[in-house]
């Protein structure tokens, strides 16, 4: 298929799944330009989500670190095992292979969980640098269950996604109601108290299910 | 106050600071004690996940992190020889070279003389086409002789050494290319690269390293 460049305008309308699609038929075509034109505004729209998720551990202390880390984790999640899918399977797939890239930084620091290297992520195959926690480790734990968030997360309809967002911010399920109808979000009106409640638990459950599921396939 | 309501009001202050700009949660969890710490991360995980994308500024881009990301996210991506593991055997077929012609006339070009820089001549090609070789590191000269021989430009090999390439890195496929065959341009297949290419010659002289790796002006006064 032919790769046609679209101007800075058109690519500032494409949402996130056809933004990820257009780097990846980039990189397939070799037109270095458009990939990395493209890739800077993949990467303007969540990179400081991405940041602020690698400076929260303790030991990443320099932002240039952070900035190495995200960039990284960016770069394997586009490289060639990557053939495209949507953003959702995208975005799931960085935060994976940032858990994994933070996990590998602060072993390098030596100041880590112990685990085995961690420089590969291919989805659907047996990953042989998987991390198996090695008697725990807080954040390696947790890192089983992002991972199983991002998978859950990519699923969901965005307004769910938003009543998820404001929960975690600490909003009741009243105040989620109230906050998602002021900004005029689909389907805010219809909601009720119950209703949020039941996305968040939900939410939990489905990870906590899906975590439970992938440990009895292992 | 008890502890969820402490940890959703440190969130709130967090959500708010975050809008604002402030990417650092680092002091919002010195906030909390050691033990509500784990739930508050958990939290700030969440919100980190599900938070919406910003919406593309070309000046707030330019000089930002996000920029500064971007051009790692460029360095990791590519294979340090671009495109010359496609391009470099295309054009021998094209031009119905062997690999012993081309090593022999890009030697004697460079000044090659003894049998040592010759086969080191021939080593640093090989990294050329199995994607080993730092392009960045390549003389205009050794370019521009290739790029003769291959009946095209050094500027066009150039370019070639600075696209993105095909790598894939880690695990058991480090070091492998995908590259088209001679024979196939249209087909894709994976090369392994033998052990021993990745590193440097061992014998051959410091001049003919020199205009393989240092940079586009090496050799220039020669």
């Amino acid at each position: 298929m032919t790769f046609r460049p679209k101007n800075e305008s058109e690519l500032d309308q494409l949402d996130d799944d056809d933004l990820v699609h257009y780097v990846v038929s980039a990189r397939e075509a070799g037109e270095t330009d458009e990939f990395v034109r493209a890739t800077g505004i993949l990467v303007f729209r969540r990179y400081e989500a991405m940041l602020g998720y690698t400076m929260k551990h303790e030991k990443i202390t320099r932002i240039v670190d952070a900035e190495d880390i995200v960039g990284q984790a960016i770069a394997h999640a586009i490289n060639p095992t990557f053939s495209g899918g949507s953003a959702g399977e995208f975005f799931s797939r960085v935060w994976t292979i940032l858990d994994r890239r933070i996990i590998d930084f602060l072993r390098k620091q030596g100041r880590s969980p112990q685990t085995s290297s961690l420089d590969s992520y291919d989805d659907g195959k047996p990953d042989p640098y998987d991390v198996t926690p090695a008697g725990g480790g807080d954040f390696v734990d947790g890192f089983v269950l992002r991972e199983e968030w991002g998978k859950v997360i990519a699923d969901m309809s965005p307004r769910n996604v938003e009543i998820v967002r404001l929960r975690a911010q600490g909003y009741s399920a009243k105040e989620v109601i109230e906050l998602m109808q002021d900004d005029g979000i689909d389907g805010a009106d219809e909601l009720t108290v119950a209703n949020v409640n039941q996305v968040y638990s939900r939410f939990k459950r489905d990870s906590r299910d899906s975590l439970a599921g992938d440990s009895g396939n292992a | 106050m008890d502890r969820q309501t402490k940890i959703d009001q440190v969130m709130k202050r967090f959500a708010a600071a975050w809008k604002e700009g402030d990417v650092d949660p680092t002091p919002y969890l010195e906030m909390v004690s050691e033990h509500e710490r784990g739930d508050l991360e958990e939290q700030m995980d969440l919100f980190l996940m599900t938070t919406p994308p910003r919406r593309w500024d070309p000046d707030g881009f330019a000089m930002s992190r996000a920029e500064r990301i971007t051009e790692r996210v460029f360095e990791a991506a590519r294979c340090p020889s671009g495109d010359w593991p496609e391009l470099i055997p295309a054009l021998m077929h094209e031009n119905r070279l062997k690999r012993e012609q081309v090593v022999a006339e890009l030697a004697g070009d460079l000044g090659a003389d003894t049998p040592d820089e010759l086969e080191q001549v021939g080593e640093y090609f090989h990294r050329m086409t199995w994607g080993t070789l730092d392009s960045s590191g390549v003389s205009n000269r050794v370019l521009d002789a290739l790029g003769k021989i291959l009946r095209t430009s050094g500027e066009a090999l150039g370019d070639a050494g600075r696209a993105i390439g095909r790598k894939v890195p880690g695990g058991e496929g480090e070091g492998l290319v995908y590259a088209r065959t001679p024979t196939d341009p249209g087909q894709t297949v994976a090369y392994g690269v033998p052990s021993g290419f990745d590193s440097e010659p061992h014998r051959g002289s410091e001049r003919i390293d020199r205009l393989f790796t240092g940079g586009p002006s090496a050799g220039a006064g020669d």
